[in-house]
């Protein structure tokens, strides 16, 4: 029976690794790729052909081409405007900053507000949440771009930062579990020693979970910076890098090794953010199922 | 004598029940602005869609006009005269059903895998999680130039044979991207189940294993039932999925999909931002969602109290 068991684990142990090696292999494979290509110059990938092998000789000049000629065009009323990829990069730095922060403090404060303040009305956001995000409402991107449009939100960053101000999602839970679990006597102790509800609020309890809102900001940092289809929509005059990108990948074709020296320029600062923060990331924000 | 105490009692009373209940206060304040995000462009949105599915867009007025029934009266020609939207709702179908039978049965796997620390766990763990911090066009422009220029010349290299490539052959792209979608996207859940199932009380392993419970059985018995609540969460809300799931197919193809390879989501998108979009097609667009919505809320739900059902039992 033992053995048996000891069997079976084996087997499923060795059919779990190999299935990972093969899942690793599946995505290393086109990044060893890359690596090798963007070395090589056009002939030698062209010319000779030389599309899977090692680079006859290395050259750096794919990158400088790719910096020089990843401009994204846009059209301003009529006009076609480039944009380079510093330019690029500082959209997306607005854009990816801006709604960092204000998709991470709005679901924060009002689940501090619902967590620990014992108003009835707490129950009534809550079930909001919980609502909207079982509640699939398809479809509603025409009318948002109207009421984008009709406010003067449509192509501004400060737009997009107040359309992404909204409460409802998984980090409301996130950040209700968090606010729920700290003790009151902090704040019962903060109120007999005359604090007032700011103080208690900035200075006691958001210090406690600045854990978890430095973890959702990186979250949400990482999801807008590599989102390309949200600033493509609602801000048609700043292209991002990820827009930058998108517009390379319809290019008819350029020089290939140019193609993937590009991709790894734009790759670089998410990558960096990934290796410094990769621990924090990938913490787990358990939250268990919906109960309505 | 009594009097005067009693009305001064009284406006005592008065004064202190006007004064400011500062809780109260500050939680207006804190609850102020999402309040007003939530009215403005969750509640607002949503009844503007529902109104901007009767109208439709005049071009020589620039102005949208009331046409009751003209967007849904274009949908059910559509639906009557072409197989557009059958050939849409089958493939939205076959993605989700692909992403949710593989991407669920393979994070649940691999998860195991890492819970159980098995030899390379964090490495692991950390491969299934790249994915979903690359950028999604950064990969799809990764893999579509690998898949269209080195897999050939692989092949041809390795077994002598000529292939097309394959995300723009017309007969290998759509199921390509299908692949690529699933094979991407395990991140998010690994990460979810690793958390769900690290909850698991050690003890309770150990007694399975006591009890002489293969890993298949552990699995099957003591593990999967505590990520139940989890996986039935990622189906409940992915029904939505249904609809709106684009399948990378705008940033693998842009504008350029054809109607057979389109998903409902990804046709939606495409109706507003086509380069020649305009105004023309918000109201139609707005429609087909109101028609997938009223779909949608109910097998939702319905989704949702089988799944209770079945974890009740």
């Amino acid at each position: 029976m033992a053995k048996g068991v000891a069997k079976s684990k084996g087997i499923l142990k060795w059919v779990l690794l190999a299935l990972l090696i093969v899942y690793v292999t599946t995505l290393a494979l086109p990044l060893v790729w890359a690596l090798m290509t963007c070395f090589k110059t056009g002939s030698d990938y062209g010319y000779y052909e030389n599309v899977i092998g090692f680079p006859s000789s290395f050259t750096f000049g794919n990158f400088a081409t790719a910096w020089v000629n990843g401009n994204a065009g846009v059209d301003i009323n009529g006009m076609l405007l480039y944009f380079t990829i510093p330019q690029q990069f500082l959209n997306s730095l607005l854009y990816a900053c801006g709604c960092m922060v204000t998709a991470t403090f709005i679901p924060c404060i009002t689940a501090y507000a619902v967590a620990r303040y014992k108003y009835k009305f707490g129950r009534v956001v809550y079930t909001i949440v919980i609502v909207a995000m079982i509640l699939p409402i398809v479809g509603s991107l025409p009318s948002e771009i109207q009421m984008t449009r009709a406010l003067g939100l449509f192509d501004t960053f400060w737009g997009l930062w107040i359309l992404k101000a909204n409460f409802l999602g998984i980090y409301f839970l996130v950040f209700y579990a968090q606010f729920k679990m700290l003790p009151y006597d902090y704040t019962e102790a903060a109120k007999i020693d005359g604090a007032s509800n700011p103080r208690i609020m900035f200075s006691i309890i958001l210090p406690l979970a600045k854990g978890t809102i430095f973890t959702v900001m990186l979250l949400t940092f990482v999801q807008f910076w590599n989102d390309y289809q949200i600033p493509m929509v609602y801000l048609p005059s700043h292209p991002v890098v990820a827009y930058g990108m998108y517009q390379f990948t319809l290019k008819p074709y350029s020089e290939v090794p140019v193609q993937v020296a590009y991709m790894l320029i734009v790759a670089a600062p998410i990558l960096a953010v990934f290796i410094a923060f990769h621990k924090r990331l990938m913490t787990n924000l358990t939250v268990g199922g919906i109960k309505g | 004598m009594k009097q005067a105490i009693s009305s001064a009692g009284r406006s005592a009373a008065v004064k202190k029940r006007w004064k400011p209940d500062r809780d109260l206060l500050f939680y207006i304040l804190l609850l102020a602005f999402p309040l007003l995000q939530f009215c403005v462009f969750y509640i607002g949105v949503n009844f503007n869609s529902f109104l901007l599915s009767f109208q439709t867009y005049n071009s020589e007025t620039a102005s949208f006009v009331w046409s009751f029934g003209d967007n849904f009266a274009r949908i059910w020609r559509e639906l009557s005269s072409s197989t557009m939207f059958g050939d849409m709702l089958k493939n939205s179908l076959i993605v989700w059903l692909f992403s949710t039978l593989f991407g669920t049965v393979g994070a649940v796997f691999f998860s195991y895998y890492i819970v159980k620390k098995y030899p390379g766990k964090n490495f692991f763990k950390l491969i299934l999680f790249l994915p979903s911090v690359l950028p999604g066009i950064l990969l799809v422009l990764m893999f579509k130039t690998f898949g269209n220029e080195a897999i050939p010349a692989y092949a041809e290299l390795l077994f002598g044979t000529e292939m097309d490539d394959l995300f723009i052959a017309s007969d290998t792209r759509f199921i390509a991207i299908i692949i690529y979608s699933v094979w991407i996207g395990f991140g998010t859940q690994v990460l979810i189940y690793t958390g769900s199932m690290g909850q698991i009380s050690p003890s309770v392993m150990e007694a399975a294993k006591l009890d002489g419970a293969s890993p298949i059985r552990e699995l099957w018995s003591v593990v999967i039932p505590e990520v139940i609540p989890a996986i039935n969460t990622f189906l409940i809300t992915g029904i939505a999925q249904i609809f709106i799931n684009q399948a990378n197919l705008w940033s693998f193809l842009g504008e350029s999909a054809s109607p057979q390879e389109q998903t409902l989501g990804y046709y939606m998108f495409w109706l507003v931002n086509k380069k020649e979009a305009g105004f023309q097609d918000y109201g139609y667009a707005s429609a087909i969602g109101m028609c997938c919505t009223l779909i949608a809320i109910p097998l939702t739900f319905l989704v949702r109290w089988l799944l209770g059902k079945m974890e009740d039992k």
